[in-house]
């Protein structure tokens, strides 16, 4: 897929894998990758964007007495969501603009 | 390789980035790891799948948005909670300072290169015995040190002009709050 369009859809499918739970890095490769190719270190910067951009709040838990860092979607980061489905719609449109 | 071995390459590897927050990509990378290997994942199968330090690292500076935003951040928030005055005396003692830097490395620089130039002549013009020769020879090649060693001093000053400028801006602070206690 065109990178630029991939990397933009990214940003949003971390934020769909946390909007119901909160997560943390191992599981949200975990969650995305059944959809689409993410790695590790494409992760890291979008998850860094995303918290800089106050779209997710992250917490420190322990786990198997060692720390694990979890990230929270938060009112913005749902808005963000729900404005990207009325951007889909947009795209469904141009897409079969180009499609036909 | 094992976690240990990847995490202390990471972190050697990150040095050289100054404007990477080593300390938190490291921990990402920990935290990472350490859960593929609770879900049972082979230690040394997973670290291979991470790919190698150059591409996780060019993958962090390659994300240029994500650059920018940290260092915009920096400055935010270090240029927010400053004031005005101190904003300006610092902007000027840093150009002030940038100057004078650049003036002396600049003429490291012309005094090395003249160095080369004026040895270079004496050896074209004057009739010169071997040892002459050779002692020029050796002039040049410390002129050329010298004219070198200035680039370099040059070329790091622009690396670290950001770094430069923070660091003037948060003594003319320390300054300003110290008399404002006095």
């Amino acid at each position: 897929m065109d990178i630029q369009l991939k990397k933009g859809l990214l940003d949003l499918m971390v934020l769909a894998s946390i909007k119901y739970e909160d997560s943390y890095g191992y599981k949200i490769i975990q969650d995305i990758s059944t959809i689409m190719d993410i790695s590790e270190s494409t992760l890291y910067p979008i998850l860094k964007r995303l918290e800089k951009q106050k779209l997710v709040k992250t917490y420190n838990t322990t786990y198997n007495s060692r720390i694990r860092k979890y990230y929270q979607i938060n009112q913005d980061g749902l808005e963000k969501l729900k404005q990207s489905i009325d951007d889909f719609d947009e795209i469904k449109r141009m897409y079969t603009f180009i499609k036909r | 390789m094992n976690k240990r071995m990847f995490i202390s390459k990471l972190k050697k590897e990150l040095k050289n980035y100054k404007k990477i927050d080593s300390e938190e990509i490291i921990y990402y990378y920990d935290e990472m790891i350490q859960d593929a290997l609770d879900e049972g994942q082979n230690e040394n199968d997973f670290i291979k799948s991470l790919g190698s330090i150059d591409s996780i690292i060019g993958n962090i500076i390659k994300d240029g948005d994500f650059i920018k935003e940290v260092k915009s951040a920096n400055n935010n928030s270090l240029i927010n909670i400053v004031s005005t005055t101190v904003r300006v005396i610092s902007l000027l003692c840093y150009y002030f300072a940038l100057f004078i830097i650049g003036i002396i490395y600049i003429s490291i620089v012309i005094a090395g290169f003249s160095v080369v130039a004026q040895a270079g002549i004496y050896l074209a013009v004057d009739n010169l015995d071997t040892m002459g020769q050779i002692a020029l020879g050796a002039v040049m090649l410390v002129g050329l040190g010298i004219g070198l060693i200035g680039l370099a001093l040059i070329k790091h000053l622009l690396n670290n002009t950001q770094s430069i400028r923070l660091y003037i801006i948060r003594k003319t602070k320390q300054l300003f709050s110290k008399q404002r206690s006095q």
